[in-house]
């Protein structure tokens, strides 16, 4: 008895663990080839559609493990001697019935690998380029990472690439009940049966919440019940699962406590860690904005429903639904394409592929490399038009660092703070050439906003007043950086009533220069904060319209396309703060723009002292970009303002102390430190589908050993062809003439699985042109820092002092 | 005297004996080598042979395992290498020139050994993670070659075994077996003809479309750890131009350089 009770418990234990066991990829695609083939084994699925279609007449006993027994040639089991009707029923009759079933279930079982393997084709390309880290490469989520090592804060405004604001944020409690509710929901949507399994609905489930549960409730609204399907082949794509949905939505009402710091920004998207169902090959994403589920291999699509039964559908209207089966052969109405911005365009990284946005840039033209036609898909859409934006104009050398903010922390004013009155205790540091005074009132006649000279102890008044007071952040971003531009010049006094940047400015092209800037880094903060995506312009746009609108109207800087108004996109840009200022999070009013200023202002602010004067406090974000413009500008400011050769002070910068200092012999070390690469424009290369698809017609044609035709379904079975070249003997060309189909069924099979492994190709062929020219670029450039680094490194310093006239030893 | 054609003959025989000479000695010298023999230096030729009685596959499991345990063992180990390669990597090596090693205790670098052309030392060296694609092909064709070589002599195996089953490891064999009768070795062959129609049609076709999945991977991993190399690269990067940041304040020290001579 012991010994009993001991098998039983190894046997149960035995089948806790085979449940347990997870089935890798490899055990999933080896069961579609054997239900591909359905040797022995039917899916359960099929099992149960054949029971249902198979004509009562013939086998009135039919039961769904008949199937099976069929194609197991177990004629006698499936003829029953029970069966009334069929009693005696003759070998040839019943072998009949049972080579029926077994066509039933080989057209079933290919149609639905053809099925899956379209699946596998679009997943050989996709699984590589997830969305979310955790998976097999991670691409996506390393480019970004890159770009923010990289990126120094004004290359972000002045040369905007729209990047996506990611914040990575743990969990604060114990998910893992929530998670384990999500997955035992999951499980118990695969059905067993004869020791098979049904996963119809937990493959739908999966794929209906790929894009988040809120996603789909906020397109078709709340679930209410299981709403399962609407008894068409197509109703998994369509069904809802309202238990599913209530255990990702306790997901996300989760994360919603847990607190953010620091305090988030418009549009900032936050991702939590994924959670794998190792068993099911599913995980769980989360993001404070929604929750989803996604495979980690996709391998299996939805395949068109054969199942209409009470369990599975809320309707069942005939045709197509008959006896439970949904029988094939009518053409439910396709699902309507997903709203703009949702779908695969809601992802976080997906939404800035090609797929999804047009391409920021002000200058979009067709690269010449890349050889696009009219009748090529373009991946790449232009939003901006073709424009030249206006050049960069500074006083004087390159001003590497820009206008727009870097330092998050100077040494700030010596003495009091500017309120949004005149404020007259303001004092510079020593750090600085300038001090910012704010006023909100107005500016004279009808102008929104003014940057006035500078004064002689430094002072730059800034004047708002915008009509709209919620504009009032993004016009004093704009401010701030005619500020900038006005900081290191000359102060009005010493001139009269004028200075260079007046001068500058008061040329129709200096306008547009200086504009430009300032409005280039006031669109890059409304297109930070969602409001271009709200208007539906980009961030060139919104420059060059408003730089327009600030120098004369018209296309007085830029060539804006026929028909754009600059004051409309303007006008639409106002109502739309206005109107969601709450939401954007922005100041209301111009005393709180300045009382409690925005990041971006007070950066803006930080960023008016001098870099490298001694004493003076330096605070930024260490970046490549942000490191090279604090070097850069030292440098600048050291050329610019001192004089680096010994001798008497001059009476202006790098003036010539004596006659002879121009003839001061060549810097030994002049050209050694560094040789630049070339600039190299990385276009993006075209993707031609409509091209692949005649090739592969013309593919089609060479099997059969014809030339191309039109359609390409003319190069398939013709059976003139045998007729035309008839054989000696009859039982020949009878036997030509039947093997003709075969014949072409084999030319079809291979031409599909070829299909597939050409298309991936194709796909990650572009994949691979844009990146391996990219990253060459890009490896070139970091192995010239790393040689200027190393070469910095190893600098000899003479002994002797370079001789100041070289033809005088 | 033998008559002028005898002569004739044999000049006729020489030249064709050297001739023949000549095609062995070009044969022996490799220009026209059988396939099937080895290369020069190595021990296994080109085309391995179709079978599991060749002494290179010793450790392969169709030499160790009982028939019915064959589709297990070989699916299992394929599972296993494409469950390995799809982890992501651990470590890659940027200054090397293969980004990512094989571990030594790869289940893609065991299974290899096993195989002909990896048996090798210097051949195995060279394996990359991303030949994945070839060792599973060879393991499959060697799988195959098993399977039809076992349904050519199914009878004499299917009796050997029997036979050696009911010895128990000890000889001499016993010369009859009562309850194995004609028909029972019948029903085993049935049996065992099913099971290798079954994994011959569907193992390759498993194996091309695990392999069509993969092969994504297998084309993107370079990309992906080249911009593992470029991210680390852009951090010692971004700290060594910091450091050049930290110097470059140092510059006012430069600055408006006066002489004792000169001093105004």
């Amino acid at each position: 008895m012991k010994s009993r009770l001991a098998i039983a418990g190894a046997l149960l234990l035995l089948a806790s663990a085979q449940s347990a066991h997870a089935e890798t990829v490899y055990e999933r695609l080896l069961q579609f080839s054997q239900d591909e083939y359905a040797l022995e084994k039917s899916e359960l699925i099929v099992e149960k559609f054949v029971k249902k279609i198979y004509p009562k007449k013939y086998l009135p006993d039919f039961q769904d493990s008949d199937v099976d027994l069929a194609l197991q040639e177990q004629s006698a089991e499936i003829c029953r001697p029970s069966d009334p009707e069929n009693n005696p029923m003759d070998q040839d009759e019943c072998a009949k019935y049972r080579e029926l079933v077994v066509t039933l279930v080989d057209k079933n079982s290919q149609f639905r690998q053809v099925a899956r393997d379209l699946q596998l084709a679009a997943t050989t390309y996709e699984m590589s380029i997830d969305n979310y880290p955790g998976g097999v490469t991670s691409i996506l989520s390393k480019l970004p990472s890159i770009i923010k090592i990289w990126q120094g804060d004004t290359d972000l405004v002045q040369s905007p690439i729209a990047e996506i604001k990611v914040r990575g944020q743990a969990y604060d409690t114990n998910m893992d009940p929530l998670f384990n509710a999500v997955e035992s929901e999951l499980n118990g949507l695969i059905e067993s049966a004869n020791g098979k399994k049904d996963r119809e609905r937990f493959i739908a489930a999966v794929w209906r919440y790929r894009h988040g549960y809120r996603q789909v409730r906020n397109l078709e609204g709340g679930c209410t019940n299981d709403k399962l399907g609407d008894g068409t082949e197509l109703q998994f794509l369509r069904a809802r699962f309202c238990a599913v949905e209530q255990k990702l939505e306790a997901i996300w009402n989760q994360v919603q406590g847990i607190p953010m710091d620091p305090p988030l920004k418009p549009n900032e998207i936050v991702l939590f860690p994924i959670k794998i169902f190792e068993d099911i090959q599913v995980y769980v994403w989360v993001r404070l904005d929604d929750v989803g589920l996604m495979w980690t291999v996709q391998l299996e699509p939805v395949i068109p429903s054969l199942d209409c039964s009470g369990a599975r559908s809320f309707a069942q209207p005939n045709p197509p639904c008959r006896d439970e089966a949904i029988l094939g052969g009518t053409y439910p109405a396709p699902i309507p394409d997903p709203p703009e911005g949702t779908g695969l365009c809601s992802h976080p990284f997906a939404k800035r592929g090609y797929l999804c946005r047009p391409r920021d840039t002000i200058e979009c033209m067709v690269e010449p490399g890349s050889a696009a036609t009219g009748e090529d898909i373009h991946l790449i859409g232009c939003k901006a038009p073709n424009m030249e934006a206006p050049y960069r104009w500074t006083e004087a050398g390159p001003n590497i660092c820009n206008e727009g903010g870097w330092r998050v922390k100077t040494q700030g004013l010596k003495q009091g703070t500017d309120t949004p009155a005149i404020d007259t205790d303001l004092a510079p540091d020593w750090c600085s050439n300038c001090y910012v005074d704010t006023l909100c009132g107005s500016c004279g006649g009808s102008q929104e906003g003014q940057t006035k000279p500078k004064e002689a102890d430094g002072r730059i008044q800034i004047c708002l007043n915008p009509t709209e007071p919620a504009m009032s952040t993004y016009l004093y971003i704009h401010e701030l950086v005619h500020a900038a531009q006005n900081c290191d010049s000359p102060s009005i006094d010493l001139r009269g009533s004028t200075n260079l940047f007046i001068d500058i400015y008061l040329q129709p092209e200096g306008c547009c220069a200086t504009e430009y800037q300032a409005y280039l880094a006031q669109c890059d903060a409304m297109g930070e904060d969602g409001v271009l995506e709200g208007v539906g312009i980009d961030i060139q746009t919104c420059a060059a319209a408003m730089t327009n609108f600030s120098c004369g109207g018209g296309s007085s800087c830029v060539q804006l396309p026929p028909g754009t108004s600059s004051n409309q996109i303007l006008q639409d840009i106002v109502d739309y703060v206005g109107a969601h200022a709450a939401e954007l999070g922005v100041a209301t009013s111009c005393a709180q723009a300045v009382n409690s200023p925005d990041a971006r202002v007070l950066k803006a602010k930080s960023s008016l002292p001098q870099v490298c004067t001694p004493k003076c406090e330096t605070k930024y974000a260490s970046t490549i970009g942000n490191n090279a413009c604090m070097v850069g500008q030292c440098v600048e400011e050291s050329f610019e303002r001192h004089r680096l050769i010994p001798g008497r002070m001059p009476l202006v910068t790098q003036d010539e102390a004596f006659p002879w200092d121009s003839d001061s012999d060549e810097d030994p070390n002049f050209g050694e430190f560094l040789l630049m690469p070339p600039a190299l424009s990385m276009p993006l290369p075209p993707y031609r589908p409509a091209l692949l698809a005649r090739q592969m017609d013309n593919f089609l044609c060479q099997l059969n050993g014809l030339p191309t035709k039109v359609p390409p379904i003319l190069c398939s079975f013709d059976p003139r062809r045998r007729l035309r070249l008839p054989t000696k003997g009859f039982l020949e060309l009878f036997e030509s003439l039947i093997n003709q189909p075969s014949e072409q069924e084999s030319l079809r099979h291979m031409g599909e699985r070829v299909a597939s492994a050409v298309g991936s190709r194709v796909g990650t062929q572009v994949y691979t042109e844009y990146l391996s020219s990219a990253l060459h670029a890009f490896e070139e450039l970091i192995q010239a820092a790393s040689d200027l680094l190393t070469n910095l490194e190893s600098t000899e310093f003479p002994e002797e002092m370079c001789r100041r006239n070289a033809d005088n030893p | 005297m033998p008559p002028p054609w005898m002569f004739f003959g044999k000049k006729s025989m020489c030249a064709a004996t050297v001739a023949t000479l000549l095609i062995c000695a070009a044969w022996a010298s490799g220009t026209h080598r059988s396939f099937a023999a080895p290369p020069a230096g190595k021990p296994y030729p080109i085309l391995a042979p179709c079978t599991r009685y060749d002494d290179r596959y010793a450790s392969l499991f169709f030499k160790t395992e009982k028939f019915d345990d064959w589709p297990d063992v070989y699916h299992e180990r394929v599972g296993e290498v494409i469950e390995e390669y799809l982890e992501p990597p651990e470590t890659i090596q940027c200054y090397d020139q293969i980004l990512i090693p094989l571990g030594p205790t790869s289940a893609l670098g065991q299974l290899a050994s096993e195989l002909a052309p990896w048996q090798d030392p210097a051949d195995r060296a060279k394996l990359d993670r991303n030949d994945v694609g070839i060792v599973l092909l060879e393991f499959l064709r060697m799988y195959e070659c098993a399977l039809v070589d076992h349904n050519y002599y199914l009878p004499m195996d299917v009796i050997t075994e029997r036979f050696e089953e009911e010895a128990g490891g000890t000889t001499p064999l016993p010369t009859v077996i009562e309850d194995f009768t004609f028909d029972a070795l019948l029903k085993e062959m049935g049996r065992r003809r099913k099971i290798i129609t079954e994994e011959v049609v569907t193992s390759r076709a498993a194996l091309q479309r695990v392999l069509m999945v993969i092969s994504g991977v297998t084309r993107l991993s370079p990309i992906d750890a080249e911009l593992e190399c470029l991210q680390r690269a852009s951090l010692d990067l971004r700290n060594g131009l910091g450091l050049a940041a930290d110097a470059s304040v140092c510059m006012p020290r430069a600055w408006d350089t006066k002489d004792s001579l000169r001093d105004l």
